[in-house]
């Protein structure tokens, strides 16, 4: 059998790799993708790790979505070690993971996405299309920026967040400001980019047959110890220790992670087909304007599902700061004498899907065993039956390599964290 | 227009993200730039760069020729973040056997093709310019950019973080409250970011070296010990983050 290798996979973050297998005819046979990242053993360097220093190393696993790894470790901790924050301070947290959606899926959908709706190349391509949409594009990016500098001090490593609490919460003036900024200049610009990606008509139209798995709460999904996965509830400890399958290709390394032998998907879409009537009222009523009030039949239609939540957490966040008084909660750090090890897990809503995470940690508080499965991961075995089932048999060509291109961009998988791929060496035969 | 390349090691995009946001926010440099590599954004070109900018630390073969090559076609080459810099807290599985590492990981660790030791890209090329930071602040990347536009490179002022709580009036959480703050054996740059958020500076810059040895990092330690820092704060800021310059801390 023959195979004939592309590289690299271009527009996702990180760094990823296609492989197509053939046959003799050059008819596609298979497709594998891969994450050609070098591994740093996370899991590893958490080992022997002070239980209050988790969240900050663990956040360097992804540039883009680090504050879904602080705030994931930091409520695994409190769960397992019966840390109690208050609600308050809760929702506080909650806003600077909101922010951090809404600056992922901006950059995901103006940036990596849209080029492949509109047929450009590249973004630079759109930016001379559409200059006026790339200048909202930016400012958006740059209006999420500020918003996360503002509470949680940067926009990657966020410091603020940590076991227990928050180390510094921001005035009452200090939130009025920013909200003034938000709803002058951020929501005109929100709805110039909505309109633009819900009216697009570029969108594939292909029903797809997805097993949908998501974090499961009263709201929309955001974080919880209980998955749902089509209409089945279980814990997150269940699901990912026990039913989930790791399953190792043959003679390869990749993992792939199914239910029942069957891929499943994480990410916008999962949330939005099943939970967008917990929407806000508002984002419900502006996509029932463009007729996107419905489930979304496939994955190249997660920019619609990117484009609500941004919405979505738009409005949350300045109902948010509206309200906002100033807080003086104290975090409770204090090591939690325990007689026992205990066993932290979390299930985060990360921009791309379920983080799962999970800390054993002695009675010391020191970590003694760690587990993370992160959304791209979980993506990748769908990945490759998407890919391979528009693909399949078709004479190997420059459209073919296309679309499994698209296929992978409209999973926005964020390779840099998919801490359990790992690079795979093929020789061309 | 100069034309400039970014280029992805063993790291996060955390760095990456920042300098792009950088440059897409400011009108100024995208007249002066043009991104030709960054596979991030879909531009692949392989030609000379005036300008590349390295993120993270080399793992393996295949990194280290790639990291030359660009080195080869680059007349400027600048280490971007922490990782680059001083090798990252991937460094923290340094001393440890890297086969046991890959094995509570990986089920096949025999497949994996990395070192034992992650490398500062300063092991391996040579290095015009480097900026620290976990990650790097933009505006440090757009200083960079602009300067190197009309022909220079920024100056480096070694400081601590202490210095930049001094300059910003912030109280010292370590003497005033007794909060265990890396802040004066940590590379200045983030603007004193962790004391403004009421907490101690955990050392995500790297290690603050010129001036110290090992007699007063000893001190040091052995004053944050009794404030009650967690062991693994220290073996993370010495070891993870500033990997590189705590291995070269004069009497070590």
């Amino acid at each position: 059998m023959d195979q004939a290798k592309i590289e690299p996979l271009i527009r996702v973050e990180g760094e990823g790799e296609i492989t197509v297998i053939v046959n003799g005819e050059n008819r596609v046979r298979g497709v594998e993708y891969y994450i050609t990242e070098a591994p740093r053993f996370f899991e590893y360097i958490v080992r022997n790790k002070h239980y209050t220093t988790v969240p900050d190393l663990v956040s360097r696993i992804c540039g883009l979505c680090g504050s879904s790894y602080i705030l994931g470790a930091a409520k695994a901790i409190e769960t397992g070690l019966g840390l109690s924050v208050p609600p308050e301070v809760e929702q506080y947290r909650a806003v600077v993971h909101l922010a951090e959606r809404i600056k992922s899926h901006v950059i995901h959908v103006g940036l990596l996405n849209l080029p492949d709706l509109i047929g450009a190349r590249t973004f630079m391509d759109l930016a001379k299309r559409n200059p006026e949409l790339f200048k909202a594009i930016i400012e958006l990016v740059k209006l999420s920026e500020l918003l996360m500098k503002s509470i949680g001090g940067r926009i990657h490593n966020v410091v603020s967040i940590q076991v227990g609490g928050v180390t510094k919460f921001i005035s009452r003036e200090e939130a009025l400001k920013l909200n003034k900024i938000m709803r002058k200049t951020l929501t005109p610009l929100l709805a110039k980019f909505a309109d633009f990606v819900l009216s697009l008509e570029t969108y594939p139209g292909e029903k797809q047959d997805l097993i949908l798995c998501s974090v499961y709460e009263d709201e929309y999904p955001h974080m919880s110890t209980m998955i749902e996965c089509n209409d089945m509830r279980i814990n997150a400890y269940e699901f990912y220790e026990k039913t989930v399958e790791v399953l190792q290709r043959e003679n390869k390394t990749a993992l792939l992670y199914k239910i029942s032998g069957k891929p499943y998907v994480v990410g916008p879409i999962a949330r939005f087909n099943k939970h967008m009537d917990k929407l806000k009222p508002e984002t419900i009523d502006l996509l029932k304007q463009y007729g996107w009030y419905r489930k979304l039949d496939n994955v190249f239609q997660g920019a619609i599902a990117r484009v609500a939540e941004t919405h979505d957490a738009v409005i949350k966040i300045t109902d948010f700061l509206e309200g906002y008084e100033a807080m003086s909660y104290i975090s409770k750090t204090e090591p939690i004498k325990k007689s026992e090890t205990s066993t932290c897990v979390y299930a985060i809503e990360a921009p791309r899907g379920i983080l799962y995470h999970r800390y054993t940690v002695d009675e010391q508080g020191l970590v003694i065993d760690a587990n993370l499965v992160t959304p791209t991961a979980q993506n990748i075995a769908a990945m490759e039956e998407i890919g391979l089932s528009r693909v399949l048999n078709s004479v190997l060509g420059e459209d073919i390599i296309e679309t499994l291109r698209r296929v992978a961009v409209a999973f926005d998988p964020c390779i840099s964290c998919s801490v359990h791929s790992m690079p795979v060496k093929i020789v061309k035969n | 227009m100069l034309r400039v390349a970014f280029l992805k090691l063993t790291s996060c995009s955390g760095c990456l993200n920042q300098a792009l946001v950088a440059l897409l926010a400011s009108e100024d440099l995208l007249s002066k730039y043009e991104v030709v590599y960054f596979t991030e954004l879909g531009t692949i070109s392989s030609d000379n760069y005036d300008l590349v900018l390295v993120e993270g630390s080399v793992s393996n073969t295949k990194q280290e020729r790639e990291l030359e090559e660009f080195r080869a076609r680059s007349k400027t080459l600048v280490a971007l973040g922490t990782c680059a810099v001083q090798g990252g807290v991937q460094s923290l599985r340094i001393g440890e056997d890297i086969e046991e590492v890959k094995k509570t990981v990986y089920p096949f660790p025999e497949k994996i093709d990395v070192y034992s030791e992650p490398k500062p890209v300063s092991d391996i090329v040579k290095v015009d310019f480097f900026i620290q930071g976990c990650p790097v602040k933009g505006e440090a990347v757009v200083n960079l950019l602009r300067k190197y536009a009309i022909g220079g490179l920024p100056l480096i002022l070694p400081e601590s973080v202490c210095s930049e709580c001094k300059r910003k009036g912030l109280t010292c959480v370590m003497v005033s409250q007794g909060i265990p703050c890396m802040g004066p054996i940590t590379v200045s740059g983030c603007g004193a970011l962790c004391p403004s958020f009421q907490r101690g500076c955990y050392g995500c810059y790297g290690l603050r070296t010129w001036d110290i040895n090992v007699f007063k990092l000893e001190k040091f330690i052995d004053k944050v010990n009794k404030l009650g820092a967690p062991g693994s704060m220290i073996q993370t800021a010495l070891r993870g983050y500033g990997y590189k310059s705590f291995k070269y801390v004069k009497g070590r």
